[in-house]
């Protein structure tokens, strides 16, 4: 312990500058593969326990494809054979908290709205209802937490007396100083309307859902609010004590009517979690790169440990010392190193989760679900994933190194004569096994998804990490042999010595060139992919986006489905004198060989005359889809195509109010609006299956020369101050559209971007180790007339030429990931074709900006390398 | 006017609070052309002065001017410019860049003084010619001999034309036959080309090449002889 405390820790305090990279350098890896564990969490999680808070005591809940029809309540008498059963209405809204005239986010809060009946619902869930009386409730922080409870029945049944009468958590009220008898303006949709609180639920079971953002309402006044009259979202069941779940749940499936289903609650919740794996495998898979590159920088400064003490560990072993206790203290090292980062990048885990919940948040609530926007708390569980990962992968990257340090000859090492030669010998197999394995990443690519999740694919990007990466030896040989004549001739002397010396280090460097490859390979990967999936998606838009209007409820269409507009919104639109056309949508969450996905109803006459849909096949999709209208016919998106293995003229089974039913495909177009999958059916079909519901969504033609502004302006000008919808024009809806893409890949930026940077802190640690290294050759050649500034330049061009050939492989190796990315993972996780594009400006602006980088990481090993002693007898 | 002339030259070195003196005031002079060797057992400070002598380190005291112009004057920057256009240096080690060809190690000094490539060459070419690795040029240092290794750091110190010929031990590190040849070639050299040399030995038999002896003891001047 005293050799390892002198020997490695007081050089590791010493060395402050390397220790605080390496260990910020593990700490990112570690931090961002956490963050991206609590980011993922938050959105799973927050839907999950939110479904377990309302959910309560519910046992068994009976639903259908677009809610519950009240008509067949009577045929559902049976179920309290089963226990109690009580009708729920439930969904979001938003509360109005600024000022509802400029409809900006910052002036909505979504809020989770219960609708029950209470009589009913007592056993269920947790209501502890706070005795108030007049007092405000967040004006004096005291009067809540001094209240008397009160939950008696009667006590609710006083308070929720009609439909504008609401009962609001506690932490709600504190924060938005609402009193007993206060008004709070709410949206349902695109209406408005004003509600009294009438109580205040301490923060105990479904209060807690959305952070405290919870409202309850009687289910009469739920159904009023959210336009579902005679409708019920679901029912819940409540077995009494002691029944055997399995086998009720059974029981009660096997007498479900048509078009009803019975589950567990947490059934939603598995739905949800399958619904967002792909995304977030991938969001895994790109963490866990920026921790594979920190792992590279605990390899680096075990490396530079070594080099800078062959002569003690000479004298060491000259003294006794085994190789085998050589070989700990060099992996001592990198445990010292492994646990300082772990331990802080624990800490920086949970600020990374905060900002990338923040950059997802918006995604998953605008593609997925509404969430709450905030991390979990970090538990046991993911500091034992952060050292379960970061403490073995951190002794395997210093393995190298310190099995090099243990093989040191005591008396070469002491004579300080016995720096290897490094001089790469090309044999054939170099060039062979990584090409085998490329061919073998090939092969993978051809493989089919494994439980609808890309894993070959997965496997085949790994592979062409690996294989490249095994390539980056003899590519650096083939280069050092072709590049010596140019860099001697542009860059005079200090090129000429910038490439012996690289090329002199090739082993060494090929470690660092590979790490900072396989970053940038992903980045370029990202930039391929995502660059080609927009000009997919501009393109789609271009021919999708044919309406001159796009007219939604007054909430962002993120928080669910249960968003639609009222008839007077409907008939504001259609008596405008501009409008020639308008063509109606209704979503609902449908569940398909269970999993969720969405079942649309559109005017497949309007679609057709318009083109607002782009088809894919067959051929003549169009005449098909003409044929479709009035009969049991659909058309599917093709995630759900290829979700499901479906093409047209296949036929689909869904659950609908009357019982499963079959319908033929008529025809598959493009939609990069969600990976759920879309079915969708014209208005008509729709009607007779699922019967009158409000539209979701309306999108509206005008006659030639209607300027859509103005018509939009006057639209809006003509709904009274009970309605507000957000209208959009055709061309703010495509800048829209691009936002919310854009936005969605801002996360995969970042996360790439911090890889980036802890390469280049590599490339740094990497230069330091040469400098080091060399420091005999570096003080000769400044004994043979160097000055400091050559000296400086020719480091400095080793690192620009570090991400020069980075950047080059990178580029090769991205091109090729890029491919595995487009054509093969996300079309197995998400099922949409993308047409290849390459980003170019992007991608010769990224390589320039990496060549200048890491010239910059190369200027502290440069100075370095000038303040050299001279000395020639070291 | 001499070469070089040393006047008074002391050298302390400090390790930990000891001091060490290497040179207790040294003077002498090297004219031009002549070839000196400098002779002492181990730690008399010979190769202290020759450091000195070649602008690799400074002396404590004293005036060290090399064609006139004094050194202890000189920053870092001129005196590196200094080594690089005036003197030239062979070590014991041989000390060649192992990551450049004996090429290129010997254009080095030519090309880290700014001459275009080409001409280096040719002075590079030229040179190992007349010291006999012409056959070796595209090898590496490593995949030569001793002997050849210590032609190639002759012609490296002398392709830039240096005033000064700085050498120490050179001989030391080569079997008894390859330190003949070295010997004879420096000989050869002084003679043929004029080159001044300044070499530091601790042997008799190598200093016996020289035309001049400069004797040092305990860091002070011991005497002075022509051979």
């Amino acid at each position: 312990m005293r050799l390892f405390t002198q020997f490695i820790l007081r050089p590791l305090i010493a060395d402050r500058i390397r220790t605080a990279t390496t260990v910020l350098g593990v700490a990112l890896g570690i931090a961002v593969v956490v963050a991206i564990q609590l980011t993922n969490a938050s959105s799973v999680r927050g839907f999950e326990t939110a479904l377990e808070t309302v959910a309560g005591k519910t046992a068994v809940e009976i639903a259908g494809t677009g809610g519950v029809d009240e008509g067949v309540l009577p045929s559902l008498g049976w179920l309290r054979e089963y226990g109690i059963v009580s009708p729920v209405v439930e969904g979001n809204a938003a509360l109005v908290v600024g000022d509802l005239t400029s409809l900006s986010a910052r002036d909505l809060e979504a809020v989770r709205v219960l609708g029950i009946d209470i009589l009913r619902d007592l056993p269920f869930r947790e209501y502890q209802l706070l005795d108030l009386g007049d007092r405000a409730a967040g004006a004096e922080a005291t009067d809540v937490r001094d209240a008397q409870q009160d939950v008696t029945t009667q006590k609710f049944l006083e308070i929720l007396t009609d439909e504008r009468s609401v009962v609001i958590s506690e932490k709600l009220a504190k924060r938005r100083g609402y009193a007993i008898g206060s008004e709070m303006a709410m949206m349902f949709g695109d209406r408005v309307g004003t509600y009294v609180v009438r109580g205040v639920l301490k923060d105990e079971g479904p209060a807690r859902v959305l952070d405290g953002n919870f409202i309850l309402m009687d289910i009469a006044a739920a159904q009023v609010a959210f336009d579902r009259l005679g409708r019920l979202d679901r029912l819940d069941v409540l077995l009494p004590a002691g029944a055997d779940l399995p086998a009720s749940l059974a029981a009660i499936a096997a007498r479900m009517p048509d078009g009803l289903t019975a589950q567990r609650p947490s059934r939603r919740g598995e739905q949800v979690e399958t619904m967002l794996a792909a995304f977030h495998t991938n969001l895994t898979a790109l963490s866990w790169i920026a921790l594979i590159v920190g792992l590279f920088l605990v390899y680096n400064t075990v490396t530079i440990s070594v080099v800078a003490r062959r002569q003690e560990i000479g004298t060491l072993r000259a003294l006794g010392l085994t190789r085998r206790k050589v070989l700990f203290l060099f992996l001592g090292e990198a445990a010292v190193l492994a646990i300082a980062g772990i331990v802080i990048g624990l800490g920086l885990a949970r600020l990374l989760a905060d900002v990338a919940v923040g950059m997802t948040a918006a995604t998953v609530s605008t593609i997925y679900i509404a969430t709450a926007a905030a991390p979990p708390d970090m538990n046991w569980g993911h500091v034992w994933l952060a050292a379960l990962i970061g403490l073995p992968l951190s002794l395997l990257a210093a393995a190298v190194p310190a099995l090099e340090a243990s093989r040191v000859e005591p008396t070469a090492a002491m004579r300080g004569h016995d720096t290897l030669d490094m001089r790469l010998r090309l044999r054939p197999a170099m060039v062979v096994a990584p090409i085998a394995v490329l061919l073998a990443a090939l092969g993978l690519a051809q493989l089919d998804p494994v439980n609808g999740k890309p894993l070959f694919g997965y496997l085949s990007s790994f592979t062409i990490v690996i294989g490249a990466g095994l390539l980056v030896p003899a590519i650096m040989y083939g280069l050092a042999r072709a590049g010596r004549g140019l860099l001697r001739r542009r860059l005079g002397v200090e090129g000429l010595l910038a490439h012996a010396n690289l090329t002199a280090a090739i082993p060494r460097l090929s470690i660092s060139v590979a790490a900072l490859s396989v970053s940038l390979s992903m980045m370029v990967a990202i930039a391929i992919m995502i660059g080609s999936f927009r000009d997919t998606v501009v393109y789609w838009v271009g021919q999708t986006l044919q309406a001159d209007l796009f007219i939604g409820p007054g909430i962002r269409p993120s928080v669910g489905q249960e968003q639609t507009l009222s008839p007077d919104v409907i008939a504001a639109v259609q008596r405008h004198p501009a409008v020639t056309a308008i063509d109606s949508f209704r979503n609902l969450d449908l569940v398909y060989q269970d999993r969720l996905t969405v079942l649309g109803a559109g005017t497949f006459s309007v679609v057709l005359e318009h083109g607002a849909l782009l088809f894919k096949s067959p051929a003549n999709a169009r005449e098909a889809v003409r044929q479709a209208i009035g009969q049991d016919a659909v058309v599917i998106s093709e995630a759900f195509a290829n979700k499901f293995k479906k093409r047209d003229g296949d036929r689909l089974t869904l659950p609908t109010p009357q019982g499963l039913r079959d319908f033929a495909v008529a025809a598959v177009y493009y939609d990069y609006s969600n990976d759920r999958g879309v079915v969708i059916m014209d208005v008509g079909t729709f009607r007779r299956y699922f019967g009158e519901l409000p539209p979701t969504g309306i999108a509206a033609f005008l006659r030639d020369g209607a300027d859509p502004e103005v018509v939009r302006s006057e639209m809006l000008a003509s709904m009274d101050e009970g309605h507000r919808a957000f209208i959009f024009s055709n061309r703010t809806l495509r800048t829209e559209v691009l936002r919310i893409f854009d936005s969605t890949f801002a996360i995969t930026y970042a996360l790439e971007l911090i890889a980036i940077i802890v390469a280049m802190l590599g490339v740094a640690g990497t230069l330091l180790t040469l400098v080091l290294e060399r420091r005999r050759e570096l003080s000769l050649l400044r004994l043979t007339g160097a000055d400091r500034k050559q000296v400086r330049k020719m480091v400095i061009i080793e690192a620009a030429l570090i991400g020069a050939v980075s950047q080059g492989i990178g580029l090769t190796m991205g091109f090729a990931l890029s491919m595995v990315l487009i054509y093969v993972i996300n079309v197995q996780s998400f099922g949409w074709t993308i047409q290849f594009h390459l980003p170019t400006a992007f991608l010769i602006q990224s390589s320039i900006a990496v060549v200048v980088a890491t010239a910059i990481a190369g200027v502290y090993p440069a100075r370095r390398a000038a303040q050299l002693v001279l000395s020639h007898d070291e | 006017m001499p070469v070089l002339v040393a006047e008074d030259l002391q050298k302390t070195y400090t390790s930990g609070e000891a001091n060490v003196t290497a040179l207790a005031g040294v003077s002498f002079a090297v004219e031009k052309g002549d070839f000196v060797a400098l002779m002492g057992p181990s730690g008399c400070g010979k190769s202290t002065l020759l450091h000195i002598c070649g602008a690799m380190d400074r002396a404590s005291s004293g005036r060290i001017l090399l064609n006139g112009q004094d050194l202890a004057a000189l920053g870092d920057d001129d005196l590196t410019r200094v080594r690089r256009e005036q003197v030239g240096f062979v070590f014991q080690f041989f000390n060649l860049l192992p990551t450049l060809t004996m090429a290129d190690n010997i254009a080095l000094p030519c090309l880290l003084a700014g001459m275009k490539g080409a001409e280096a060459d040719a002075r590079a070419q030229a040179l190992a010619e007349r010291v006999g690795i012409s056959h070796r040029l595209g090898h590496y240092p490593q995949q030569v001999s001793g002997g050849e290794m210590q032609r190639a750091a002759i012609a490296r110190a002398l392709v830039h034309q240096p005033a000064l010929l700085v050498a120490d031990e050179p001989t030391g590190n080569l079997d008894s036959d390859n330190g003949a040849k070295v010997l004879a070639l420096l000989s050869a050299l002084n003679r043929e080309m004029g080159v001044t040399v300044l070499l530091a030995t601790h042997a008799a038999d190598v200093a016996a090449a020289a035309t001049r002896v400069v004797r040092l003891r305990d860091g002070k001047f011991a005497g002075d002889r022509q051979t």
